[in-house]
């Protein structure tokens, strides 16, 4: 429980510095906003009162806490470009993203324990060379051309799906869910190989520890002593792969999306970069940044459940 | 007949010299409640020959011809299956490192009733509960209680080969086979394993095959002994008798060889 | 060094594989079978053949003189990267893993807060406030990977700082820097060669990923992301354009990351 505290406490501050340093990176951009929304020839009082609008004239540290304040709450600005509240922007793009995050991640889990199991186990030389070169070649194949080839495929060969033509989650959830699955599937590839790839490594590595000897030596059969003695030592590095690979595919959606035209966040983060829309941006990466640290945090507090040893620390 | 018999037997490792025997023809016996101790320099073929006994041998490594076995069972004959029913239930190994023996990432109760959960499906939580703190109280552990909701790293050696010894001996086995269990242990807690150990065969009757390199201990715990050299038995006797007046080259500078100049005191 | 290692079926394969992409991309530095940027439009589109082996784009481009071209800057930005963040990172590395301390302490958690976000959300952010331009793309990715150098490296120095021919090398009177980068520099190579390729492999990906986004290299010019993203429009009519960019991709990243195995496989 204390560790629970700690590490939240932890975490907190973590935030408060990334957040911190989020808004000051996007203090320094050289160019003033005001000159983006109203033009190089806008007369003087007009950009004084934009700025004052937009807050600009007040110390940076001030500009931070009340930045802060109204983030919280749940304010994330106003966008440049459409003089709209960052809030309500994200408010429809973000369950998109969030769905296709869950919905890869989940595959990744899924797919590549079991597998990442059974590479552990094989005992032929040759297929376990087989999976190795399989695996080099699935994690050379970038997301966003797994994407493209799988478009090419299925949609404009096969003509399962039509690329393009996203089907709105609040339209149809199972029409959303199944758009999504090549887009999810893309992202999870190469996040697949690499986990199934760290597993096999960890259980044999931990086939030769002795208390696997201890419970052969009990009569307990090898199937019985992979799950019950090995899996969950071996699990334990797997898990803090695992959180990274949440991460990567978080930040994966922002050029999945542009492959499969999928109206997510990442869309927005990437058009609002092309307009130097700050707010915009600056929401998204701050959103993006939490929910790293966050899965940063869940990771570290299932490897202090599995592994009793770190409970000293 | 005897409870374990080793006639003739020789193993070959796949990766040594095609003349080179890491266990060379050793045949002895043990009865039921012996203690036999197994002595020799390290590489000399005891641990080997435990292994052999114990089916832990992995056939892909190394080549086997003789035979073993235990109340009349032939263990080279033994399928896998067959084998996971006799190992940990009539016979019981426990290694010489306590610390990596456990599994890091469970406890000692469940460990130490790991045997229970294998051979006897049947028992309910609490039975093994009883059954395991039963055991640790036998293996002369104090608080069994205590260390049943401990993980390994929160023991010391001592205790986690206390622990060790209890896992081996829940399923009340025929055959314990010790390999090297005190080499990694305090002296004082040496001494206090063997009396327990001693206490457990003179109580059940469960035979022990002691294997170690250090005279004192084998002396101090073992009825009669059996000296390896090379992966042949060199002597074999009644232990008093074996290093009072050693007979072979070897042993005699085994017995030499000892701090305490050769003397042995019970 | 000295030491005769075995050479593996990955270092094999993924030498051959790097060696072969090597010599396309130098050529295509001097001469490509086609103008890169000359427009045809009589032979647009066209799928590919002997003459074009694989095919023409939109402006009846030479896909594969282009793909040529676009891997050669990829090649450079990639080697660039690499390079300004190997060689900032074992300075950090080493000084951090030599002398320790509180610097020691403070800089490695801040490698490990960078590591933890994926490197192309740092490098969006950076270039959405640089702006978009080569040299802009190779500086952040080259700072981006810094940290992962730099804990390598770290790791290495403290570990050899402590070992005797060290100690006494410094009782010898060797003054620190000849300790550093002629002692301990040389222990580092093995780790740090498939770190390089790793390193490599992940910057060919983050610049493509960038182009491929609009962010990185601007057209005319080629570039394998870029060109990808191009080929997206085209899926229908030039499927051809789309494998050509994305296969020299996946051959590039396959070639370095075999090499990475095989370099890894032969120091065990």
């Amino acid at each position: 429980m204390k560790l629970v505290l700690k590490k939240t406490a932890s975490l907190i501050i973590t935030l408060f510095i990334v957040s911190l340093l989020a808004f000051l990176a996007f203090q320094i951009i050289p160019g003033d906003p005001t000159t983006k929304i109203l033009g190089t020839n806008a007369s003087p009082e007009k950009v004084q009162a934009l700025r004052a609008q937009l807050g600009l004239d007040r110390p940076v540290l001030l500009r931070y806490w009340d930045w802060l304040v109204s983030f919280l709450k749940g304010d994330f600005g106003t966008s440049y470009n459409y003089l709209r509240p960052v809030g309500s922007l994200l408010a429809d793009k973000l369950p998109v993203t969030i769905a296709l995050t869950l919905l890869s991640f989940v595959m990744t889990v899924v797919i590549s324990i079991p597998l990442g199991i059974l590479a552990g186990r094989v005992r032929s030389q040759a297929a376990d060379h087989a999976g190795v070169v399989l695996n080099q070649v699935i994690m050379a194949v970038p997301p966003f051309f797994f994407g493209i080839l799988s478009c090419y495929l299925f949609g404009i060969v096969l003509k399962w799906f039509q690329p393009g033509n996203y089907i709105s989650l609040s339209d149809s959830v199972a029409g959303g869910i199944s758009y999504l699955l090549l887009p999810a599937l893309s992202l999870a590839l190469p996040r697949i190989a690499m986990t199934v790839r760290m597993l096999r490594g960890s259980i044999r590595e931990e086939l030769t520890h002795n208390y696997v000897y201890t419970a052969q030596a009990r009569g307990m059969s090898p199937g019985k002593i992979l799950i019950r003695h090995v899996l969950k030592n071996a699990m334990i590095p797997v898990v803090t792969f695992l959180a990274v690979s949440a991460a990567e595919i978080m930040t994966g959606t922002i050029i999945i999306e542009q492959v499969f035209t999928i109206p997510g966040i990442g869309r927005l983060l990437v058009s609002s970069i092309g307009n130097r829309d700050f707010p915009v941006v600056q929401a998204i990466v701050v959103l993006l940044a939490a929910w790293i640290m966050i899965v940063n945090f869940i990771a570290d507090m299932l490897n202090h459940w599995m592994d009793p040893r770190l409970a000293g620390m | 007949m005897s409870l374990l018999e080793v006639n003739n037997l020789r193993v070959h490792f796949h990766d040594a010299a095609p003349d080179r025997f890491a266990v060379d023809g050793v045949s002895f016996s043990m009865e039921k409640g012996d203690i036999l101790g197994l002595v020799g320099e390290s590489g000399t073929g005891k641990t080997v020959t435990s292994m052999c006994i114990a089916g832990l041998l992995p056939r892909w490594k190394a080549d086997t011809e003789g035979s073993i076995t235990l109340d009349g069972t032939e263990i080279f004959d033994c399928t896998q299956e067959e084998l996971n029913k006799i190992l940990g239930r009539e016979m019981s190994v426990v290694f010489q490192e306590p610390m990596t023996s456990f599994n890091p990432v469970y406890r000692i109760g469940r460990q130490v009733g790991e045997s229970l959960y294998v051979h006897e499906r049947g028992l309910s939580r609490a039975e093994k509960k009883d059954r395991v703190l039963k055991a640790m109280k036998k293996a002369g552990l104090q608080e069994p209680q205590e260390v049943y909701r401990k993980y390994p790293h929160e023991l010391s050696g001592g205790m986690l080969q206390r622990a060790m010894i209890a896992a081996a001996i829940v399923t009340s086995p025929k055959l314990l086979i010790a390999d090297e269990i005190t080499t990694a242990l305090d002296v004082t807690i040496q001494a206090r394993i063997l009396d327990q150990l001693k206490k457990l065969n003179r109580e059940s009757g469960m035979a022990i095959l002691f294997i170690s390199h250090d005279l004192h201990v084998v002396n101090r715990l073992c009825k009669s002994v059996i000296v390896m050299q090379r992966g042949k038995i060199v002597e074999s006797g009644r232990t008093e008798d074996v290093f009072s007046s050693p007979q072979h080259a070897y042993t005699k500078q085994l017995v030499a060889a000892i701090p305490s100049r050769g003397r042995f005191d019970e | 060094m000295g030491k005769k290692k075995k050479i593996n079926g990955y270092l094999l394969t993924g030498g051959i594989l790097s060696a072969l992409l090597t010599a396309v991309i130098v050529t295509g530095f001097f001469w490509t079978p086609y103008s890169t940027t000359a427009m045809n439009a009589k032979e647009k589109m066209q799928p590919p053949s002997l003459a074009h082996f694989f095919g023409t784009d939109n402006f009846g481009r030479d896909v594969f003189s282009r793909v040529m071209q676009g891997a050669g800057t990829s090649f450079l930005i990639a080697i660039l990267v690499v390079l300004i963040g190997c060689s900032a990172g074992i300075l950090i590395g080493s000084l951090c893993g030599y002398f320790g301390g509180t610097a020691d302490l403070i800089l490695m958690r801040i490698c490990d807060t960078i590591t933890a976000f994926p490197a192309i959300l740092l490098a969006l952010v950076i270039i959405s406030i640089a702006g978009s331009n080569v040299s802009n793309i190779i500086l952040a990715l080259g700072i981006l990977f810094i940290p992962s150098f730099a804990r390598v490296v770290r790791i290495q120095y403290a570990g050899i700082r402590d070992l005797n021919y060290i100690k006494s090398a410094r009782l010898a009177g060797v003054g620190t820097g000849r300790i550093l980068y002629s002692h301990i520099l040389p222990n580092t190579i093995p780790i740090l060669v498939p770190a390089m390729t790793i390193g490599f492999n992940n910057a060919v990906l983050a610049e493509a990923s960038m182009s491929f986004l609009g962010i990185g290299i601007q057209p005319p010019q080629a570039s394998l992301g870029s060109m990808l993203k191009d080929s997206q429009n085209y899926l229908t009519s030039a499927p051809w354009y789309a494998l050509g960019s994305g296969f020299m991709i996946v051959l590039m990243i396959l070639a370095f990351s075999l090499l990475s195995e095989g370099f890894q496989q032969s120091n065990r």
